[in-house]
């Protein structure tokens, strides 16, 4: 009789615990939306895709016509270039790896340190940066002048010929607005197919939640709260501290939380590039950071077992939609 | 001593301090005492408030989010104002000068943004 009550006792513990787990985390928090948005006053339409897709992957839009936009925003590297050190940048005291652009519509501030608070603010900032594509709009406007086969383009995109700066920049947002992941396993798993990720994925999101506080910064469908942390990084970079008030302790060496949406297999990780599998990654914040006046109050130290970086390990890899499909287009001629 | 009853007895320090010194300021220029208005501060977003503030009156902000914030203050002549770090649970006060636009946002957070228009 006593064994009976204390199994029906353990039941209930148990159901109440699993209950609350339950509604602490939901799912429906990692809904996938349902329609990309758009500024008003730059909203998407086909033709302004078209024509934002040809100048992204449109090398003219560098000074020595040598690299495009897809030149570090790869499609064969889901939207950036799986390079450590960007071309270009290997000159630099304080380097940052490419971001991808993928799910960037839904991005509130934009580059490492937040400088951009749009799509087509931020445009401009690659061609224009001297170790990027170190063009300067005025030229890049009339060498696009130039070029007939654009003409159309922009016609159907603007109903009429004329390139300004803030065209390109519209276009240039409107077809990285449409770079959207592929539904991912985690995606079928939280609109109710139970099957779509394994027991160890499932383990992994509950860590994810719970035990590592992932979630505290990499949240929503995206897995960002698009938002700024010192995660203590053995790096110099100042981060969002270079271009914000200086008495800003907070902010200083931190970054832009990243997605973890179709994540490289070898990474690289962070945004100096510095770790190459995510095993490295999980023990960082198990208790690899530096502590520091800046350091995120959400950076706290936790410890799991080999099984439960694994489990963990499993869950980030149902976020990957593999590859988008697409097709490259023909670059106007002369 | 619990953290909870620690921060629980420094909000109401806080508190007690701002209604202290917030008492001592002259009149309004429409007459009324300066208050004091509270405000909740979730992981994304200022709550809904529903009152008007005046010059003098005092906005206490608790952080009811359990991730910290660090709110700042943009005023009508462009000065920036920061509060600091606020971890989840705390209470912070801004005492508004003047009259006029002001606007809140968040160093991590920056789609944390509320815009508040002050009386005289």
């Amino acid at each position: 009789m006593k064994i009976r009550s204390l199994v029906m006792l353990a039941c209930t513990v148990f159901s109440v615990h699993a209950s609350l787990a339950d509604d602490k985390i939901k799912r429906s928090d990692y809904q996938r939306p349902e329609a990309i948005p758009a500024p008003a006053s730059n909203p998407l339409t086909e033709e302004k895709t078209t024509l934002g897709k040809t100048l992204f992957f449109d090398p003219r839009l560098s000074r020595n016509e040598g690299m495009s936009c897809a030149t570090c925003h790869s499609p064969d590297h889901r939207w950036s270039d799986g390079r450590v050190v960007p071309l270009g940048s290997e000159e630099l005291e304080q380097p940052r790896r490419t971001p991808t652009v993928m799910n960037s519509a839904w991005l509130k501030a934009l580059m490492w340190d937040g400088r951009a608070n749009s799509l087509e603010a931020q445009a401009v900032l690659p061609i224009t940066t001297p170790h990027e594509m170190n063009y300067n709009m005025k030229e890049l406007v009339e060498r696009l002048g130039e070029i007939k086969g654009y003409r159309p383009l922009f016609e159907n995109a603007y109903g009429d010929t004329e390139i300004t700066t803030e065209r390109i920049a519209m276009a240039l947002a409107t077809f990285q607005r449409t770079l959207v992941s592929n539904t991912s396993s985690f995606d079928q798993w939280v609109e109710g197919d139970e099957d779509a990720i394994s027991s160890s994925a499932q383990r992994g999101f509950q860590i994810f939640n719970d035990e590592a506080q992932c979630a505290a910064c990499h949240k929503s469908w995206r897995f960002t709260d698009d938002s700024f942390h010192d995660i203590g990084l053995d790096d110099p970079d100042l981060g969002r501290g270079k271009v914000i008030p200086v008495e800003v302790t907070i902010m200083q060496h931190a970054f832009k939380t990243p997605t973890l949406r179709d994540l490289p297999e070898n990474g690289p990780f962070m945004h100096d590039g510095s770790m190459t599998d995510l095993e490295e990654v999980i023990k960082h914040y198990e208790d690899g950071f530096i502590q520091r006046a800046s350091l995120s109050k959400e950076m706290k130290p936790f410890e799991l077992s080999d099984q439960q970086r694994a489990d963990l390990i499993a869950f980030l890899k149902t976020l990957d939609g593999g590859p988008l499909a697409i097709e490259q287009p023909e670059l106007p001629e002369e | 001593m619990n953290r909870k009853l620690k921060r629980w007895i420094m909000g109401m320090a806080l508190m007690l301090t701002t209604l202290n010194s917030t008492a001592g300021i002259a009149e309004q220029v429409n007459g009324s005492e300066p208050e004091v208005h509270n405000l909740s501060l979730t992981h994304h977003d200022f709550e809904d408030w529903t009152f008007t503030l005046s010059a003098n009156d005092t906005l206490a902000i608790t952080n009811k989010s359990d991730v910290a914030h660090s709110i700042y203050i943009t005023h009508p002549d462009g000065t920036v104002v920061n509060l600091d770090v606020h971890l989840p649970g705390e209470t912070f006060t801004w005492t508004i000068p003047a009259a006029g636009n002001y606007l809140l946002q968040c160093w991590i957070h920056p789609i944390i943004r509320a815009e508040m228009t002050v009386s005289p």
